[in-house]
């Protein structure tokens, strides 16, 4: 009985900074749950004059839209895919090969490599943008 | 047999010492080689795909190159260095980088620490919500900017729709579209983006006061504000140090949320200097000019780099 008490007073207690938290909380996700509401809306009732937060009727009409309207989007998919596993692939072989030469071997140019790998990373990708652009202007890889 | 007397062990171990040098002589040469031949994959992508292209981006920033009308730049050394600090378009996209750091550093620390601290304070769920917190950090910019393109549009947006709610309908518009609200808006979203990170760091920061502190200062009757004010802050010096660095960083960078949300409009209004420079590349074809003012931001991150790195280092010491 006792230990109720204290645990009842304990929840009481920690109440308002809960409350404070759980809004702040909401807030934060009431984005992303107004987006998987609207996908479960019909078109009409997302673009409609009422506006509504829950869906009058619940469809799965915007996800078969997805496969019927875009017809790519097979395509759209296997690009992600492909774009991943190659690079991911590739990323893998190479930095653990490089992490193993860093971190466990000794040779003079070590820390050199290392210091001017971070220095390069640290540079904003705006200023790689424009020559790769141009590289591959060049090469002809653009729009192909 | 395990005792054997000393004498001959010494000889051995003395002609061993000999082989073993020359043997260790050997395996260095070995090791040196493994290491250059294993760093060399990483080391040919680095060339290729950000050495190669500094160096000649670098080149570009001192050439006049349009690549549309002309095949190849023209020399002309650091004038587009000198230039850019005239150019008036330059100075708005500045202007709006600072504007857009004001808005949203300050709020990004004390959402951190007052998030942090209610989480701390051992609020029922606190290990839940700190994850519905962090789950923006993980839904790309784009799609973020995407997503509240249309929440703050202003007939089908969930914006206007709860300040309808409310009753204060009246202060409702397309945010996006007035110039006054555009920059602020996209600050929000970027908090939105990047709040959570900073409640774990400062989480982080927080647990690591000793408790002692709170305790002996509770006991010399000290008052909530007090102990937030002596112990919390003073003890919380690196991370403030580390999240004004970081959110500097961030700030300088915005790019993707302007690019996807207002492509710097309405007007100038967001215009900021990333996003300028990239214009400036691709729709202006000054490649030389664009080149030159990213080696100015990248100075300038470069700077807040090293004071990060340097930050990081005290830290830990």
């Amino acid at each position: 009985m006792r230990l109720a008490d204290i645990r009842i007073k304990s929840v009481l207690r920690r109440l308002p900074q809960s409350i404070l938290l759980a809004v702040i909380a909401l807030l934060f996700f009431s984005p992303l749950l107004w987006v998987l509401l609207t996908s479960f809306k019909n078109t009409d009732e997302i673009y409609g004059g009422q506006m509504t937060i829950l869906p009058e009727q619940w469809t799965l009409i915007q996800y078969q839209g997805i496969t019927k309207q875009a017809k790519f989007f097979p395509t759209y998919m296997m690009n992600s895919f492909l774009i991943t596993i190659v690079s991911v692939t590739i990323i893998a072989i190479v930095a653990i090969l490089a992490g193993y030469s860093f971190g466990r071997l000794r040779y003079s140019a070590r820390d050199g490599l290392f210091v001017s790998f971070l220095f390069i990373l640290g540079v904003p990708n705006v200023v790689f943008l424009i020559p790769v652009y141009l590289m591959l202007l060049q090469l002809k890889l653009l729009n192909n | 047999m395990f005792n054997a007397p000393h004498p001959p062990v010494r000889a051995v171990s003395k002609l061993n010492t000999i082989k073993e040098r020359t043997a260790s002589v050997h395996n260095r040469r070995r090791e040196a080689l493994a290491g250059y031949l294993l760093i060399l994959p990483a080391l040919v992508l680095f060339i290729g795909f950000l050495g190669y292209p500094l160096a000649y981006s670098f080149y570009l920033s001192l050439t006049k190159y349009n690549f549309v009308y002309s095949n190849t730049p023209t020399w002309i050394g650091l004038d587009n260095y000198i230039k850019m600090f005239s150019d008036p378009q330059f100075r708005v996209a500045l202007l709006h980088t600072g504007q857009f750091t004001l808005m949203f550093l300050p709020a990004l620390m004390l959402l951190g620490l007052g998030i942090a601290s209610l989480i701390q304070s051992h609020a029922i769920g606190g290990n839940i919500l700190q994850g519905v917190i962090f789950l923006p950090v993980v839904v790309p910019l784009s799609i973020a900017g995407v997503m509240f393109i249309w929440l703050y549009s202003g007939n089908f947006g969930l914006v206007n729709f709860l300040l309808n709610k409310v009753g204060l309908g009246y202060i409702g518009r397309a945010w996006l579209n007035s110039p006054e609200t555009a920059l602020p808006a996209i600050a929000i979203v970027n908090l939105w983006k990047y709040t959570g990170l900073s409640v774990v760091l400062f989480l982080a920061g927080l647990l690591a006061i000793p408790s002692e502190l709170y305790e002996a200062a509770r006991i010399d009757g000290a008052n909530a504000f007090q102990l937030l004010i002596y112990i919390t802050i003073p003890n919380l010096k690196e991370t403030f140090a580390l999240v004004t660095v970081w959110g500097l960083i961030e700030s300088w960078k915005v790019f993707a949320l302007p690019f996807v949300m207002t492509r710097g409009g309405p007007g100038d209004s967001t215009q900021v200097l990333y996003l300028y420079i990239y214009e400036m590349a691709f729709k202006y074809y000054d490649v030389g000019k664009a080149a030159a003012m990213a080696f100015f931001l990248a100075l300038i991150i470069l700077l807040l780099s090293l004071l990060t790195i340097r930050l990081m280092q005290t830290e830990s010491q």
